[in-house]
């Protein structure tokens, strides 16, 4: 029994890390392709904290022309069409969060 | 002591029809002429817009211009030519095209073949069949120049032919055909300021007449749907899926539209000589740079609002004397609310009648200064406003606009032209 | 009718400037080269002309940021999704937008564009504004790029980018301007 809840648990806490480390990976490809999207030149995905929000003057400084390109880039690339540049201001709040929507809407 | 810039024409085509008769009747019946695409060629079929009602073999025979024109010049004709008919300068549905070289290339050779280093349509070409009398064969003091505005220019022949270009791709190609072909004009030149290119022409065209460099300008502008900007639009999200509702709580964006217009511009002593009927005088003007964003408008309509002010300063009048305001408002979230803070900045808590006129023809981009200018001078002539079509729920953030209505006495008239890029733009129209 | 002088005039070449100094990455990046072309020949103009701020902004251009139109339109033929800056930054009246923005100015703003006139007519408003006392200065552009597809149909376009800064100050002045409409050639011509 107590054998079985240690498989249990060593189960879990490999599939967490999976999830982590696949996590970690799909938010490091979208700094990637977001730096290319938006041809952010000489700036790497060190450069963006993952909870760093994007808009505005505390964060990377994306503006409204941003929104409307991400919603492209997120339709070219996973699938997902936004209805709204609303809509877009909320998915791309910061890298984590969008990540976070990719995973759970992406068709692509 | 300043001379008086009149207008002694009038031509304009929408999608309420060709003419302007045909725009009063619409206008008066509060009937809109946005529907779906009909003869553009496009993949965005949903979307409404305000199409001209014609076919462009249709628009060829009704102007007599030859096949294969971008429509964008196909409109300018047709309204040119009620514009010179009503002025009683000559006109002609059986225009000289300018044999050989002009045909076949447009602005860049003479009616010789000779290539012009500058590209510049030589002034023998124009000059040949520019005409220095009236219709009635009275005097002209100078010569008479055009100036349009436009954006679209030959794009609906380049996005059919891309990665080849239509000889007549530019904006000055788009315009020196009508103008060669009505044979009237010897000089012509082209604005591009988006959507308020028209209302700018009529500005350059009115220091032309005060610099005493003409006496006579036409000016205007023309607009053709295309599939590059319908696509452009909607790229930017700011077109509705549904018929506009400028002012209103709900609106979603705009619809596209097309079209033409053109007035005739004369100083008064000019118009008085040769016996002209004056329709009305450009008052005032004016022309400020929001310098904000380069599609969003900012939230107080500092470019809208110096660009008002500029005008009545001009025409010297008191905010009071406005009997009307056609306002830009384009339907989007944005240039309403932006739009209409401006206006209560010029006009406090004694706002005049204020309506969009974009419900009825769509947002006519580069032609919507001339277009909705023609409106203004209808609303003059025949003592009517405009209504709002489609407002059915205030929204705080934004002005309340007005109903229609007959047997109004109009004395002056402001006409709003906001163009991306923050090129706002406001001309003053008032009675004789 | 006052007179109007000339105070600077600034070309480039095919060259391209080093753009560091003028721009921010953050900035540049949706910057096309004729865009940063005319922002260098307009900044240097302003400050040849001892001019932070002019009264107007007035643009020519024969064809606007073809390179960004043909983008569009190449995204619209191969049925890809096309991209809204491409589009924002074809109309013709970017580039004296861009301007305004950058320096903040509100004042009168108009763009040009009809070829072998684009020129003469910017240059002819600005100075039938100061000469009438409408304005005091004036920044005046023309600003135009190549591409391949383009000179296929006109072979006579090229490179082009040249500012001029306009007033009715004779202080530091280099020269009077003629009447556009009527003189032979133009300034800033090649």
């Amino acid at each position: 029994m107590v054998r079985k809840a240690r498989n249990t648990t060593a189960i879990v806490t490999t599939t967490i890390k999976k999830t982590n480390k696949h996590m970690e990976n799909l938010i490091n490809e979208l700094k990637l392709k977001v730096i290319e999207a938006l041809n952010l030149d000489g700036m790497t995905p060190e450069d963006i904290a993952d909870d760093a929000p994007l808009f505005g003057d505390e964060g990377l400084g994306l503006d409204s022309i941003d929104v409307l390109e991400l919603i492209v880039f997120l339709e070219k690339n996973y699938g997902i069409r936004l209805a709204n540049p609303q809509e877009g201001k909320q998915v791309f709040q910061s890298m984590a969060v969008m990540a976070d929507y990719v995973a759970k809407h992406r068709t692509k | 002591m300043q001379e008086r810039i009149v207008i002694t024409g009038c031509g304009v085509v929408s999608a309420l029809g060709v003419g302007w008769k045909a725009q009063a009747e619409a206008l008066r019946a509060g009937r809109s002429g946005v529907a779906p695409v009909r003869y553009l060629e496009t993949a965005l079929r949903d979307l409404p817009v305000g199409e001209v009602p014609l076919s462009n073999a249709q628009l060829e025979a009704l102007t007599g211009a030859p096949a294969g024109w971008p429509r964008t010049s196909l409109l300018a004709l047709a309204a040119l030519q009620e514009a010179l008919n009503q002025a009683h300068l000559p006109s002609t549905t059986e225009g000289d095209t300018l044999p050989g070289a002009f045909a076949r290339t447009g602005s860049r050779s003479d009616a010789e073949g000779r290539v012009s280093p500058e590209g510049r349509l030589c002034a023998e070409a124009f000059a040949r069949t520019g005409s220095r009398s009236d219709a009635e064969g009275r005097a002209l003091p100078s010569g008479v120049a055009l100036v349009s505005g436009t954006t679209v220019g030959g794009m609906d022949l380049t996005e059919k032919t891309f990665p080849r270009y239509s000889p007549w791709h530019g904006c000055g190609a788009s315009t020196d055909l009508p103008a060669a072909f009505l044979g009237v004009f010897d000089w012509a030149t082209t604005l591009s300021t988006a959507c308020s290119s028209a209302a700018n022409a009529f500005i350059f065209a009115a220091n032309l007449l005060r610099s005493g460099q003409y006496s006579c300008v036409v000016a205007g502008g023309s607009e053709s749907l295309s599939d590059y900007h319908l696509n452009g639009f909607n790229s930017l999200m700011i077109l509705d899926r549904e018929p506009c509702r400028p002012f209103d709580a709900t609106r979603a964006g705009l619809n596209l539209g097309e079209g033409a217009a053109y007035l005739v511009l004369e100083t008064e002593s000019a118009a008085r000589a040769r016996g002209a009927r004056i329709l009305a005088v450009l008052s005032g003007w004016g022309n400020a740079c929001d310098a904000f964003h380069q599609t969003a408008s900012s939230e107080n309509g500092e470019g809208a609002y110096l660009a008002m002010n500029q005008a009545l300063t001009r025409a010297g009048l008191a905010p009071e004397a406005i009997g009307y305001v056609n306002a830009h408002g384009t339907g989007t979230p944005n240039n309403d609310a932006s739009e209409s803070a401006a206006l209560r900045r010029v006009f406090g808590e004694a706002l005049p009648p204020v309506s969009s006129t974009k419900p009825f023809t769509g947002h006519t981009t580069s032609a919507s200064g001339s277009i909705e200018a023609a409106f203004c001078l209808l609303a003059l002539q025949e003592g009517f406003l405009p209504p709002q079509l489609h407002y059915h729920t205030p929204d705080p953030a934004c002005i309340v606009p007005c109903q229609g209505a007959e047997g109004v006495a109009l004395r002056h008239i402001l006409c709003n032209a906001f163009g991306f890029g923050g090129n706002d733009s406001s001309l003053l129209f008032s009675a004789l | 009718m006052r007179p109007v002088y000339i105070h600077s005039v600034v070309c480039l070449d095919q060259t391209d400037p080093s753009f560091g100094t003028l721009l921010s990455p953050m900035e540049a990046r949706r910057m096309g080269r004729l865009l940063k072309r005319a922002l260098w020949c307009a900044t240097r103009a302003l400050e040849e002309a001892a001019c932070p701020m002019p009264d107007a902004i007035v643009t020519a251009t024969d064809y606007g940021c073809i390179a960004n139109s043909e983008a569009f339109l190449g995204a619209l033929k191969a049925g890809d999704i096309p991209r809204p800056t491409h589009f924002m930054q074809s109309t013709h009246n970017t580039i004296g937008s861009l301007l305004a923005i950058r320096l903040g100015c509100h004042g009168y703003n108009a763009t040009y564009s009809h070829r072998g006139a684009s020129w003469r007519s910017a240059l002819a408003d600005a100075w039938m504004q100061i000469a009438l006392g409408d304005v005091e200065t004036a920044l005046v552009g023309w600003f135009d790029e190549a591409t391949p597809a383009l000179q296929e149909m006109d072979p006579a376009v090229t490179d082009r980018a040249v500012a001029v800064v306009l007033s009715s100050s004779p202080e530091g002045a280099k020269g009077l301007l003629e009447n556009p409409l009527t003189c032979e050639r133009l300034i800033g011509e090649p």
